[in-house]
């Protein structure tokens, strides 16, 4: 799929490893970018369309990887909701794909104890 | 105020729409993605229903004599002949007014707007009729220098209308040591002088782009009562530190004399000027309109306040 591919994580520590792990299994064209924290997710993605890869419609695929927390059902569903209210395609499990012209998917990046 | 306009097929517009339009618009983006080119369909729509159009080719763009082929030409999208471009604007209290330029009869709903059509270039220009835009005085500034003898003949209009202090005090905000500027004839023509505390005057084609440009800004808002200003480029040759200051000298003007401001950048510091300086006022007035090209058409983006506080903390190319 031709166009920009862009994954999102929350911080600066995420970022390093996405890098990391995109780098050691071969994947390369990745832009890797930080969002800043789960509860800025909702307004990052509404900000994000005001970039001008997105606004002119370059933008092939975007990820969300976070931290699945205590439990990963709700973060997923959290990422969901906001991937929704932003017009994003959404996906319908962690690790799925989703979309036609411009896809999503979801990651969480690592489950703690718990109910994960 | 101008609320809303809609272009269509007009230089590289497709179709456009921009609604919410706010006291001070400030547009951005790539090159040939039709910053000017806006300005002008806004100077065509406000222009003055019996003059309309006539000095638009050399308001904002250098061309050669012969306008035809160096402007109207290209004016209709694709060079369509079968087409015609349509300017559309919503004022927040009166009626929408427009105007159309085609090769031949006018589109529906459109007249000519005197006795006999205007003719540009090839083009015949018409319009939704009426002078619904009379009072909404429009002055254009292009990157280019103005004539100094017609600055100086241009600032008497400020002395006589008692704006002369306004427009020194409006000044010293970017040159502190300006205590006057007056209009004298030491030669065949007369210029426009600056007192700085020096021995003598120096003519203000001496002080600086800067200072010139806002002169000239600052001396239509206050003598020809223009409610709609249309800069281009407005960072050209002004340094990046009074950035934020002129834009407070502008939001100041788009409020309490009520004049509307379409100006266009390339600069990331004149945005971050022009957002600071709209956060120091009661209500956020600013409105940040990126064009994109998006296939075969130009396409708006507005970016609010958020939308900016975002880019600015993530450090995002937004231009």
């Amino acid at each position: 799929m031709n166009g920009l591919k862009f994954v999102f994580c929350e911080g600066k520590d995420d970022l390093a490893v996405i890098t990391g792990v995109a780098q050691s299994i071969g994947i390369a064209g990745l832009n890797i970018e930080p969002f800043g924290g789960k509860n800025k997710l909702r307004e990052f993605l509404r900000d994000l369309q005001t970039r001008p890869e997105f606004a002119q419609k370059k933008v092939a695929g975007v990820g969300v990887v976070r931290d699945a927390d205590q439990d990963a059902g709700a973060a997923f569903q959290s990422v969901r909701d906001s991937l929704l209210a932003n017009g994003f395609p959404t996906p319908e499990a962690n690790g799925a794909v989703t979309g036609i012209r411009s896809r999503s998917a979801f990651w969480s990046l690592a489950r703690r104890r718990g109910k994960a | 105020m101008l609320t809303e306009i809609k272009i269509k097929n007009f230089r590289g517009f497709k179709d456009l729409s921009i609604g919410s339009l706010k006291p001070v618009n400030l547009i951005i983006g790539q090159n040939n993605t039709g910053k000017t080119g806006l300005l002008e369909a806004l100077a065509l729509v406000l222009a003055d229903p019996l003059q309309k159009g006539g000095n638009l080719p050399q308001l904002f763009r250098v061309t050669g004599a012969d306008w035809n082929e160096n402007f109207w030409k290209w004016v209709v999208y694709n060079k369509d002949p079968k087409t015609g471009a349509t300017i559309w604007a919503k004022m927040n209290d009166g009626p929408d007014f427009g105007v159309c330029l085609t090769h031949g009869s006018p589109l529906n709903g459109f007249i000519a707007p005197g006795r006999e059509r205007i003719q540009l270039g090839t083009l015949a220009l018409w319009s939704t009729g009426g002078r619904e835009t009379a009072g909404l005085r429009t002055v254009s500034f292009s990157t280019c220098p103005t004539d100094p003898t017609q600055d100086a003949i241009d600032y008497n209009r400020v002395v006589q209308r008692r704006g002369k202090k306004k427009v020194e005090d409006m000044l010293k905000t970017v040159e502190p040591s300006l205590e006057s500027i007056e209009t004298l004839q030491t030669g065949k023509e007369p210029l426009l002088y600056a007192d700085v505390g020096l021995r003598e005057m120096i003519p203000v084609t001496q002080m600086g782009q800067c200072f010139n440009r806002l002169l000239d800004i600052y001396s239509e808002i206050v003598a020809a009562e223009a409610k709609v200003l249309l800069i281009d480029e407005i960072e050209n040759g002004i340094h990046h530190s009074v950035l934020e200051t002129i834009w407070l000298g502008l939001f100041h003007a788009a409020r309490d004399a009520g004049v509307q401001i379409f100006a266009t950048t390339h600069s990331w510091e004149c945005i971050l000027a022009a957002d600071q300086a709209a956060r120091k006022g009661e209500q956020y007035d600013l409105n940040l309109i990126r064009l994109d090209r998006v296939e075969d058409n130009i396409k708006a983006t507005l970016i609010d306040s958020q939308a900016l506080d975002t880019a600015k903390d993530l450090h995002w190319e937004m231009r």
